[in-house]
């Protein structure tokens, strides 16, 4: 063992063996995780794999607001170069606001929609000027 | 000073705000405000963020009490009690008990930090590579024997956290490990901590609030802040065992690594029941309940900054974000903290009697105001959480627009974790540690002529070895029984 950890460790090496050790353990972890769940199936009698009733999301999740978030934040983040914070921010907050606000059957409602704005802007332009200006924070 | 104060008030009027709305917890406000950090130096950052912690977990009352919602994790026993009793026309009662019982929890901790801390880290600055090594093991094998559910995924998630923090350089030879060619100059430096842990802890948190739909939580659905039975301080009458012991439960749960204020309250709440003269009323509307919940929540606060400050390890996941605070000033917390900053030490612990002063009177006096805190929409807060959420990741290495896509990436992965049932806080610990823990093993190893029994040899190795033997011990035992705590509703 002395010898092993000799060789591995010196200093061409070093840098290769804690993560080889970590994901060795890791990959231990994994297997073992495994057999206690093919042992719980065992006892209750279920499959181990069983798609059956499977749900990765919660059962009537919200696609629109989930996957619409996920992609504004996308499209905001390739935005940010482009357009720079504060204009950026205006459109994909005020975007969020809109999308997180959306009622079944009732999409845009006017008041809603422009309380969605006045946040977009305030936080937006209120957060340029606290952040550029007062903290002297670097922004997109 | 003032600006310390001031900023201590803020931290804690926006902790009891995102503390108050289900969904939004205490690491998240200061994970969230971790960046407005840049702009101060250390001491009134850590009064803001502090503020924020201790407002975090308070606020977690207010829905507890009046709509049966725990606001935060740590107040999942608050409702226990504090609902029947606004059920019953006593919520303004039940909040002031609630807030009352919080203020001497976070008091009663304070008071432990102070004469616990400076003697750990004396003895810690004794220790050779080898206690260090073991001692972050010992964390990491605690955080896991207490991972609700199942060890075997809370050991899982802190080595998996352990893995990535080794992506990157290692400045002992200079060579990269772990990372594609393309994203060479990204990844130098490994993956940074901020949009890791905003990542996890907030972004993850906005897209299971969409999942949800974003519901907003109706106060109307539950009870006002009304009713003839006021609150007295002879509420507290006979209560003062309980308050200590409670609190004293919260503290010592909170310098565990990785226990979470719920399994704090539960434990707490439990053995008010067992030590209660009338446990037939627990769970019906009675105040001992409701003071053990909360003083114990609270006591967490001090508790969990015990390890940090004396070890450089997090007592919880928030005390694992204010690690990003001391970091982005440059300064380590460890053994030597409080040796070669007594300023600083000193200025913790009055921020901290600062903080629960003012959560105590930003919350008792106008408590049918910040009840109100319960209507605020969720959906309306998490679009600007996200600009903070952006502004702090592009400003962690002074404008790299990859931490921002790692924030999204951590977003994700924390939502996946979420899923599969992965805890957060044990990889987030694990990717604290996880270079100080190769670190110290090689520093030992080649050390001592590259002979591994060097960790079986001195004395306070072994003691650690059969702490780290009792835990696993302990462990095993609570899987078997099928996880006490899981059985009883924790959820963190």
């Amino acid at each position: 063992m002395q010898q092993f950890l000799k060789e591995w460790l010196k200093i061409r090496n070093m840098h290769l063996f804690f993560p080889y050790l970590i994901g060795t353990i890791c990959a231990i972890l994994f297997v073992i995780i495994l057999i206690q769940r093919a042992l719980r199936c065992k006892k209750e009698g279920t499959p181990f794999i069983n798609f059956k009733g499977y749900h990765f999301f919660r059962e009537n999740y919200d696609k629109v607001k989930l996957w619409g978030s996920v992609i504004l934040f996308v499209l905001y983040i390739i935005c940010l170069p482009i357009l720079h914070f504060a204009w950026a921010s205006v459109i994909f907050i005020f975007l969020f606001n809109v999308l997180f606000e959306m009622k079944p059957g009732k999409l845009f409602e006017a008041k809603s929609v422009l309380i969605s704005a006045v946040i977009a802007l305030v936080s937006s332009w209120g957060g340029w000027y606290l952040f550029f200006k007062v903290f002297n924070i670097t922004l997109p | 000073m003032l600006l310390n104060i001031g900023l201590a008030l803020l931290g804690t009027a926006i902790g009891i705000i995102f503390g108050a709305i289900p969904g939004m917890t205490a690491t998240m406000a200061v994970a969230v405000f971790l960046p407005m950090t840049y702009a101060f130096q250390l001491v009134p950052a850590l009064y803001l963020l502090l503020g924020l912690y201790v407002g975090g977990i308070s606020g977690g009352l207010i829905p507890a009490i009046l709509i049966n919602v725990p606001g935060t994790p740590s107040s999942v026993c608050t409702g226990f009690d504090g609902y029947p009793m606004a059920r019953r026309g006593e919520s303004e009662r039940a909040l002031k008990i609630g807030i009352t019982a919080s203020f001497f929890g976070g008091m009663i901790s304070l008071i432990v930090l102070a004469f616990l801390t400076p003697p750990l880290a004396r003895m810690a600055i004794k220790f050779s590579a080898i206690e260090k090594f073991l001692i972050i093991l010992f964390a990491m094998t605690v955080i896991a024997a207490l991972s609700k559910g199942s060890m075997t995924k809370g050991v899982f998630a802190g080595f998996l956290g352990v893995l990535l923090s080794l992506c990157g350089e290692l400045s002992m030879n200079n060579k990269m490990r772990m990372v594609p060619d393309f994203l060479k100059n990204e990844l130098r430096s490994g993956f940074q901590l901020l949009p890791l842990l905003i990542g996890l802890f907030a972004i993850a948190q906005m897209f299971q609030e969409a999942e949800k739909g974003m519901q907003s939580n109706n106060l109307e659905e539950g009870v006002t802040v009304e009713g003839a039975q006021k609150f007295s301080f002879s509420d507290f009458k006979g209560q003062w065992v309980n308050v200590i012991r409670s609190s004293l439960f919260g503290t010592f749960m909170g310098i565990l690594p990785g226990v979470g204020g719920s399994a704090a309250s539960l434990i707490a709440y439990s053995q008010a029941k067992s030590f209660s003269k009338h446990p037939e009323l627990m769970g019906k509307g009675a105040p001992e309940g409701l003071i053990a919940s909360e003083s114990s929540n609270n006591g967490l606060t001090g508790g969990a900054l015990v390890p940090l400050l004396s070890l450089g390890i997090p007592g919880d996941a928030t005390t694992a974000v204010l690690i990003g605070a001391f970091l982005l000033q440059g300064i380590q917390v460890g053994p030597l903290f409080i040796g070669q900053n007594p300023d600083i030490w000193n200025q913790i612990l009055l921020a901290l009697v600062v903080c629960n002063v003012l959560m105590f009177v930003v919350m008792f006096f106008p408590i049918k105001l910040i009840s109100k805190v319960v209507k605020v929409r969720s959906a309306r807060m998490y679009p600007v959480i996200l600009l903070m959420c952006i502004v702090g990741a592009y400003a962690t290495r002074s404008g790299v627009m990859f931490d921002v896509w790692c924030l999204l990436l951590f977003g994700v992965v924390g939502f996946v974790m979420n899923k599969i049932g992965l805890p957060t806080a044990p990889f987030l610990i694990g990717f604290i540690l996880g270079g100080d823990l190769e670190k110290y093993f090689i520093e030992a190893v080649k050390g001592n002529n590259y002979n591994l029994a060097v960790f079986f040899q001195r004395p306070i190795a072994l003691v650690i070895w059969a702490l780290i033997a009792l835990f696993l011990g302990y462990s095993i035992y609570d899987n078997m029984k099928g996880g006490a705590l899981e059985k009883m509703g924790v959820k963190d």
